[in-house]
């Protein structure tokens, strides 16, 4: 099997209940996050953009009661939480400095590596998952084995490809193929449905290292979100790609990060406990 | 604030405060005429219907329209229909220096924000060749690095000029351009994996809706860094292994890239295009096909090595085929998208032409240049030699060529609105935009 077909079967796996847990806890925290950035100016700017598309309420956004299309929904979500955590990373880096305690690892939160700091797949899986769960009514146990079959997918393409990224934002390039697992997950793709969307999602990988932090990198992260959950609606009704979106000669992984092997691919048919 | 991305937005806005140039408005119209052709030419295919049916489920308030479509959409949608369609039959222009296709993802940004915005048609038309200038200077900038590293550089760029078209047409300052442009180059797409898949042409159409957010954030003051083309990780770094920033600069205001945007004549891979030529020349000296024995292609060594297929199978492996071309263009004295309609790929006839094609490679030729020897039965040779196929920088389309080929295009889908369509295709008169959706739109008469 190739990457790409691995990853697409892997969309219809059963969630052990470990990992169901995981992703439950990861729900939550992207959604707290989420909400305590909603009046940042930048999300104001953002869904007022939404806004003004007047898109139909399909699903919620943290901390506000208005309702947008599943993909404006995503975006908000997304761009919310990862504003949200990269201003507390950024804030404890600042204490840690003054504190004179620095490396204490923090920086962990941070969303994207060229200071190698460890991504931040949640916050793209996340909303991606809330959203498509929302506009077609899902149970939030379904939504949260969504988010853990997406967080499969981020680490496994991040062990694979995630070290030879280069200057491309990890989080917000690997999150275009973790948030559209799950939402092909919800949409109840077929494995061919979801090795298209792998490759309408793929393509849209962008971002860059050197922009992760702050209101343009938070918006990186929202748009693989968007992006995202549009790919999985659009192979849904039959929009083709290549069907071998990761792995081929001018996929992906050989853009994206041509000195890594797409075939390193953790190739196990299931979803792991957590 | 200097910087080279932001002397490039300073220069595009300084560009938008005058008048263009007759030249490039020439150039612009041209580009403009031919992108809407192949719009409306593709309007009513699968990939297009898909688009359309998920704007309509998921997209906002309908008030953007689709080239040959009577469904009105919201704005992003209807950027994402309308480059799909202008890029589907990879019939739409192309800047050969950096093979940008610069028509789609503009198109697609200034019609449907034009039209919300009620906006007059000179700033239309003028928005539209601010943005494909700045993602030509960019492709220049990139190439050939970019490219050949497997990015499909009609969407990386594309979303650069889709953000400056809208800018534009919105009346943004140089500060705002700027921001726009840095939004726009953090949300580029298109890795050529796609090619043979309905998300080629995703990639303009997605340029056109990501560019169209990029300036609607620019324009709410969204935050975003300076310097995002060179700066260490920047657009650049990341995206080639040598960039010429300076391309981005040279003459920006004075010489115009868009004028040497060039117009396929036929809907297949331009290298066999000289061939095309030559084959249409003979066809009248070769009225009966059946007698043809032998057909020898001198021709540059690129043809039979990207288009080298003898015998495809469908219309899709035809576009790729030269043998086909060259058959097809001899027996039907014409090559259009009937030509490559599934049905006439597989007829008895072309099929005996295409084995009857022995490709000579000659890298003495250009490769806009081929020569066609033609052996009939009774010993005769009828020959054609081509020096600069149509369609090529030394021998550009003419107005009444370009206008036949949007007749070919746009009769099958919207029978007896060609002419309306091409007068108003030039956005000469103040409304011109809305008389040239009307002209677009199915069913609403033309005025």
């Amino acid at each position: 099997m190739t990457a790409t077909q691995t990853l697409a079967a892997l969309t219809a796996s059963a969630v052990p209940e470990s990992a169901r847990t995981h992703a439950t806890a990861a729900v939550s925290e992207v959604t707290a996050a989420a909400a305590s950035a909603i009046t940042d100016p930048a999300i104001t700017a953002l869904s007022d953009v939404a806004s003004a598309l007047s898109t139909p309420p399909e699903a919620p956004v943290p901390g506000t009661d208005a309702r947008y299309s599943a993909p404006w929904s995503a975006y908000l979500t997304a761009t919310a939480a990862t504003l949200a955590t990269d201003r507390q990373a950024t804030d404890r880096q600042a204490a840690d400095r003054q504190a004179g305690t620095p490396g204490s690892g923090h920086g962990a939160e941070r969303s994207s590596g060229a200071d190698g700091a460890a991504p931040r797949y949640a916050a793209a899986v996340v909303p991606a998952a809330l959203a498509v769960g929302a506009e077609q009514d899902r149970r939030p146990d379904a939504v949260a084995d969504a988010v853990a079959i997406g967080l499969d997918v981020a680490r496994r393409v991040d062990d694979a490809l995630g070290d030879a990224l280069g200057a491309f934002d990890r989080t917000a390039t690997i999150g275009h193929l973790a948030a559209v697992a799950a939402a092909a997950r919800l949409l109840g793709l077929t494995p061919d449905q979801a090795a298209h969307a792998y490759g309408i999602a793929g393509t849209q990988a962008a971002g860059f290292a050197a922009t992760a932090s702050g209101p343009v990198g938070a918006l990186q992260v929202g748009k693989a979100a968007a992006d995202a959950v549009e790919a999985a609606y659009l192979a849904r009704d039959g929009y083709t790609a290549s069907p071998a979106g990761i792995e081929g000669r001018r996929g992906f992984a050989a853009l994206l990060a041509p000195d890594a092997d797409p075939a390193a691919v953790d190739p196990a048919p299931t979803v792991p406990a957590s | 604030m200097s910087s080279i991305t932001a002397d490039f937005c300073a220069g595009l806005a300084e560009r938008a405060a005058r008048p263009l140039p007759p030249p490039a408005r020439d150039a612009a119209r041209r580009s403009l005429l031919n992108v809407v052709a192949t719009a409306v030419g593709a309007s009513r295919t699968p990939a297009v219907d898909i688009t359309v049916r998920h704007a309509r489920r998921h997209g906002g308030a309908p008030v953007a329209p689709v080239p040959g479509r009577t469904e009105r959409l919201d704005l992003t949608g209807a950027a994402l229909a309308t480059g799909i369609a202008a890029h589907l039959d990879d019939f739409d222009d192309t800047h050969l220096a950096t093979v940008i296709h610069p028509g789609a993802a503009t198109l697609a940004t200034v019609v449907p924000l034009g039209v919300r915005d009620g906006a007059p048609a000179d700033r239309v038309l003028h928005a539209f060749a601010l943005g494909c200038e700045a993602q030509l200077r960019l492709g220049n900038a990139v190439s050939p690095g970019h490219y050949d590293a497997g990015w499909h550089i009609t969407g990386t760029c594309g979303v650069v000029g889709a953000a400056v078209a809208a800018a534009v047409l919105r009346g943004l300052d140089a500060d705002g351009l700027r921001t726009a442009v840095a939004i726009a180059a953090t949300q580029t797409l298109g890795h050529r994996e796609a090619f043979g898949s309905m998300t080629k042409a995703f990639h303009p159409g997605k340029a056109a809706a990501n560019g169209l957010v990029a300036a609607a954030l620019a324009e709410r003051g969204f935050p975003a860094p300076d310097a995002i083309l060179e700066r260490p990780g920047g657009f650049f770094a990341a995206f080639t292994p040598e960039a010429h920033p300076d391309a981005l600069l040279d003459g920006l205001g004075e010489r115009w890239e868009l004028e040497k945007n060039a117009f396929k004549p036929y809907p297949c891979g331009i290298v066999s295009h000289p061939l095309i030529d030559a084959a249409v020349a003979a066809a009248p000296r070769v009225p009966d096909t059946g007698a043809v024995r032998e057909i020898r292609a001198h021709c540059h060594p690129l043809v039979p090595e990207l288009m080298g297929r003898i015998q495809p199978a469908d219309g899709l492996q035809a576009r790729f085929s030269a043998a086909h071309t060259i058959a097809a263009g001899l027996a039907d004295g014409e090559l259009t998208l009937r030509q490559f309609r599934d049905e006439r790929v597989v007829r008895d006839d072309v099929h005996r032409l295409r084995d009857a094609v022995r490709f000579l490679a000659d890298p003495g030729l250009r490769r806009d240049e081929a020569r066609l020897e033609i052996v009939l039965a009774d010993g005769t040779e009828v020959a054609e030699h081509v020096t600069h196929a149509r369609g090529s920088l030394a021998r550009p389309l003419t107005d009444a060529e370009l206008e036949s080929k949007a007749r070919n295009l746009i009769e099958d889908v919207l029978p007896g609105r060609t002419d309306a369509i091409i007068a108003a295709a030039d956005l000469a008169a103040p409304d011109g935009l809305a008389t040239l959706v009307t002209a677009m739109t199915p069913g609403e008469p033309t005025r």
